[in-house]
């Protein structure tokens, strides 16, 4: 079952936090030993952290013709920073994921399941994915 | 707020007692850590250059204390001029006169750290930050060690650390003038900020197992056990320490594979610690109160024991568990309790434990216990143990779901298909 851990932080700026070049360093590594763990443990299915506000445009459709515009117009406290996409088979076993994300000291971390999900060409909802090898069909404590 | 000297350079000039007997002293007159820590910064470095120049003084520490007391007492008398509500002259004069080395044995400081270490385990500190606060104004480690040593980032522990002294100030004389029995009130709150700044609850996952602040708790529960000898609990704590610290270098194989307690290697745990915290363990029975401190580091003497001749004694072990439970009930005691029942009447008997801590294998009921991995790493344990290997199997997976430390995921996924 996928989870999205989708993480919301300041963004460094005029208003926001200031990290230094070594505070960027120091978070860096421990990012990294998170996407490691999350390697080894064969979970991750894609990590994104996102590039400051400024740099989104918005495309919209809803007057009937494309408008193409700069950033989202909401300027929040927190704004979006990253999502990981993880595949594991509960939210209890998402949560402890979740719990161990480095940026969690300076942000906060919504987990949120995967209503459905189109992998491999196709929509796959949490009760009918594939057996992938090294999965165990039967799990007790699973919500399938 | 004024960066430290270089530790190296401090180290030199003061010992590993001096910065938090000499900020204990100061910060007792008016709460305010930060402005000791200022003082006191000031202090050294105005000492390397003048020791340099004249040689050191015959009472190092005594020159520091004079020299950042004068300091601070400037900071209040501009104070209290500008304000009706800060210290005024008589007070400033009666800390002087109570504290100044010089109307004393100029190398008998008076000793206040056990009020500095309660201020910092104060009710109105958040939890999380009062063993950052132990470490910053007992030992005058910088929010940069810290956070280094506790894997964070140093603006937040920077931050936590403001935010913390704030409050303490905000306590004001308070602080300074405890009596005896609200100290001892405060001790299990001292105790507990310690352990924290030991058992640190990870908040990343991390392919190498961190050292973190072994050093560090070790010296703050000597630090606490040496300022109240009479308490059991103080000992209990320095043996639980010591005795955990000396298997650290026993958790992992040479090849950084993850090692459990009852496969360690005896020949690889610390010596000396073992010993210190022997020696705690020897107080806690002399003071005659055992409390969960206490219990913990008998537990972890008897394992390590066990270990060591080939032979546990269980019924003694459970016996303590049973203890711990009545003082200090816990999901983590709980489940070890099961472990231990499992040894003395066998694996049904510790499966049925766990049932009854509302354990569910299909998850069910108590999330609390069902989402708990030592839990399902035991139900496992005791699965194979009865010949029940696709349950076990099962139960492990459930374990490697809430495992996030690779090492300790390699371990328990070895022969699972």
């Amino acid at each position: 079952m996928r989870y999205s851990l989708i993480f919301h932080a300041p963004e460094p700026g005029a208003d926001g936090p200031a990290p230094t070049e070594e505070d960027f360093r120091e978070m860096m590594r421990l990012m990294d030993d998170f996407g490691q763990a999350l390697t080894s443990a064969g979970v991750v299915v894609a990590w994104e952290m996102l590039a400051p506000h400024s740099e989104t445009k918005t495309v919209t459709r809803r007057t009937g013709e494309v408008v193409i515009e700069d950033g989202p117009f909401a300027a929040a406290k927190e704004a979006l920073a990253g999502v990981v996409v993880i595949d594991v088979p509960d939210i209890e076993a998402a949560l402890a994921w979740a719990e161990k994300f480095p940026g969690t000291s300076y942000g906060t971390i919504e987990v949120r399941p995967a209503a459905t999900s189109f992998v491999d060409g196709a929509w796959t909802r949490p009760g009918d994915e594939p057996t992938r090898p090294g999965d165990c069909p039967s799990l007790p404590g699973g919500s399938s | 707020m004024i960066e430290y000297a270089d530790p190296a350079e401090r180290a030199m000039i003061l010992s590993e007692d001096g910065w938090g007997r000499i900020i204990a002293l100061i910060a007792a007159a008016d709460g305010d850590i930060s402005g000791a820590e200022d003082a006191l910064s000031a202090a050294l470095e105005r000492a390397v250059t003048a020791w340099r120049a004249h040689g050191p003084p015959a009472n190092p520490e005594g020159w520091l204390y004079r020299v950042a007391l004068n300091a601070r007492r400037d900071v209040w008398r501009s104070a209290a001029a500008r304000t009706s509500t800060a210290l005024d002259e008589e007070t400033i004069d009666r800390i002087d006169a109570g504290t100044d080395p010089a109307h004393h044995d100029p190398d008998a400081l008076p000793d206040r750290r056990l009020e500095l270490l309660a201020a910092c385990a104060h009710p109105d500190i958040d939890p999380p930050a009062r063993p950052l606060l132990m470490l910053s104004a007992v030992m005058g480690m910088t929010a940069k060690q810290i956070a280094a040593a506790m894997a964070l980032p140093a603006a937040t522990v920077s931050a936590r650390l403001t935010r913390a002294k704030k409050r303490v100030a905000g306590l004001g004389v308070a602080f300074g003038s405890p009596d005896r029995l609200d100290l001892e009130s405060r001790l299990p709150d001292v105790f507990e900020a310690i352990y924290g700044a030991f058992a640190i609850e990870w908040a990343q996952a991390a392919a190498q197992p961190r050292e973190g602040m072994i050093g560090e708790a070790l010296y703050l529960s000597r630090l606490v056990a040496e300022l109240c000898p009479g308490d059991g609990e103080s000992h209990g704590l320095a043996a639980l320490i010591h005795l955990s610290a000396a298997r650290f270098p026993a958790r992992r194989s040479d090849d950084g594979r993850f090692v459990p307690l009852s496969d360690q290697n005896p020949d690889r745990w610390d010596g000396t610690l073992t010993e210190a915290g022997e020696r705690h363990l020897v107080e806690v029975h002399r003071c005659g109160h055992v409390g969960r401190f206490g219990l913990e580091a008998a537990i972890q003497l008897l394992h390590m024991a066990g270990i060591r001749t080939g032979s546990t004694d269980w019924p003694m072990l459970l016996r303590l568990h049973d203890d711990l439970a009545q003082v200090a009930p816990s999901l983590g005691g709980s489940v070890s309790r099961a472990a231990v029942l499992a040894e003395v009447d066998g694996p049904e008997a510790g499966l049925a434990a766990l049932d009854a801590l509302g354990f569910d294998p299909d998850g069910q009921d108590d999330k609390r216990v069902s989402a708990f991995q030592p839990a399902w790493v035991l139900r496992a344990h005791l699965l194979t143990r009865l010949g029940r290997t696709d349950e076990a199997a099962t139960a492990r997976r459930r374990a490697l779901d809430l495992t996030t430390d690779p090492a300790e995921r390699e371990y328990l996924s070895a022969g699972l298909t």
